[in-house]
């Protein structure tokens, strides 16, 4: 008797399983968008580093102007293959924090290697950037929202980072901006040795 | 009496079907509308179609008419053999074309014509295949499946449009920016689809629910 009301509770759960909702709905895809687009600008040792991208792009001039922030995104989503892939990496916070001292005192020591080097120390941080945002993929509740919001947010960074990194073109404004560097390097620092 | 209760309980759960929601169309929009929203609403397709339009306009209105027009005719026969293809899941296929297609504009590397045509048909067919609308039938789904056709193809046309126009040289360079956000979400989705599964725990979930087959939009 035992089995049979087990095997019938077994089942009546079968088959009251819910519609397999293969295809996201509205709710996801929103929050899923909101989620990643809001990941990288509620953690501001990534905003920092984001906007310093921008400004040193900006600093160079053309092409690094636009070829850092194109190989950013890429070589980012390197690093959430990783992240996603659960392979770890050791340091993602150094890494991450390292990427602000570096990149600001780029900026604010008015630093002009050769775009492929330049090109090389972006990326190289994008990776750690990456891994940080892949680890929350598969949590998301729509993942291709999810990192469409965060590449487009991290895209959105970068642009302000190259619209504020324009006012080189005047003296003052040089000054502003490596200023600026400067303290995202010290912004960085402070998320090193915990202080932020 | 608790055996019987329980079996009362296990018999009304059988008796309790719910509605395969999987490709509902867009409540309280017309069958046409919705399906001309379908491909703007669902991120691969969206993904996709924004991926090919900014190749075609990147290369100019040289190449862009046997691009459109080739994609045109694959998205309809894709729309057309969707009802007796069952609803495959084009989503990967997909988003691999999309993070190609946003790598090529990224670098802005010229490709022969017939490359992007061949990419044109192969997209346009996975769009159209996997667009099914379910629930839908007779001269509704074909209706839908109109609107799915002309929402694409103004889609693809109108991201195309966009990079046509884009002269200015920080317009280029904004659209290469576009496109290397577009093949990076692809390529991340695309990690997670091929690796999530082999994770425990959540991964084999979200590919279930976002990934594998978010071909429709259900907004119940």
């Amino acid at each position: 008797m035992k089995n049979l009301i087990r095997l019938l509770l077994a089942g009546a759960l079968l088959a009251s399983a819910l519609p397999a909702f293969a295809h996201a709905t509205a709710g996801d895809l929103a929050g899923g968008f909101v989620a990643g687009f809001l990941h990288p600008i509620l953690g501001w040792d990534h905003v920092v580093a984001m906007v310093a991208v921008g400004l040193w792009g900006a600093f160079l001039g053309p092409p690094a102007i636009w070829v850092l922030p194109v190989v950013f995104p890429l070589v980012m989503a390197f690093g959430g293959a990783l992240g996603v892939a659960g392979v770890p990496l050791p340091g993602v916070e150094v890494g991450i924090a390292g990427s602000a001292i570096v990149l600001g005192a780029m900026v604010a020591g008015a630093v002009r290697p050769p775009l492929p080097v330049a090109a090389v120390i972006v990326g190289a941080f994008a990776i750690f950037h990456g891994h940080a945002h892949g680890t929350e993929l598969p949590e998301a509740a729509n993942p291709i929202a999810f990192s469409l919001g965060f590449v487009i947010s991290t895209g959105l960074l970068h642009v302000s980072g190259i619209a504020f990194g324009l006012l080189v073109r005047w003296p003052a404004g040089r000054i502003a901006v490596r200023v600026a560097g400067g303290l995202i390097a010290a912004v960085g620092f402070g998320f090193l040795v915990g202080v932020l | 009496m608790n055996g019987a209760l329980l079996r009362l309980l296990g018999w009304a759960w059988v008796l309790v079907p719910m509605g395969a929601e999987a490709h509902s169309p867009i409540p309280g929009i017309a069958p046409f509308y919705s399906g001309a929203l379908h491909s703007f609403v669902v991120p691969a397709h969206l993904l996709s179609m924004l991926g090919l339009g900014l190749w075609v306009g990147q290369r100019g209105l040289d190449f862009a008419d046997r691009a459109v027009l080739v994609f045109a005719v694959a998205l309809a026969a894709g729309l057309a053999l969707s009802a007796t293809a069952g609803e495959p899941d084009t989503d990967l296929l997909l988003l691999a074309g999309g993070a190609a297609v946003g790598l090529i504009v990224a670098l802005a590397r010229p490709m022969p014509i017939v490359v992007m045509v061949a990419v044109a048909a192969a997209l346009g067919l996975a769009l159209g295949l996997g667009s099914t609308p379910d629930g839908l039938v007779g001269s509704k789904r074909w209706v839908t499946l109109a609107g799915t056709w002309l929402g694409g193809l103004l889609g693809v046309m109108w991201f195309a449009a966009m990079a046509e126009f884009a002269t200015r040289p920080w317009l280029k360079i904004a659209v290469r920016v576009v496109a290397s956000w577009v093949a990076a979400s692809a390529l991340l989705v695309l990690a997670l689809s091929w690796v999530g599964p082999r994770r425990e725990g959540t991964a084999p979930v979200a590919v279930r629910a976002g990934v594998a087959a978010s071909a429709t939009i259900q907004c119940a």
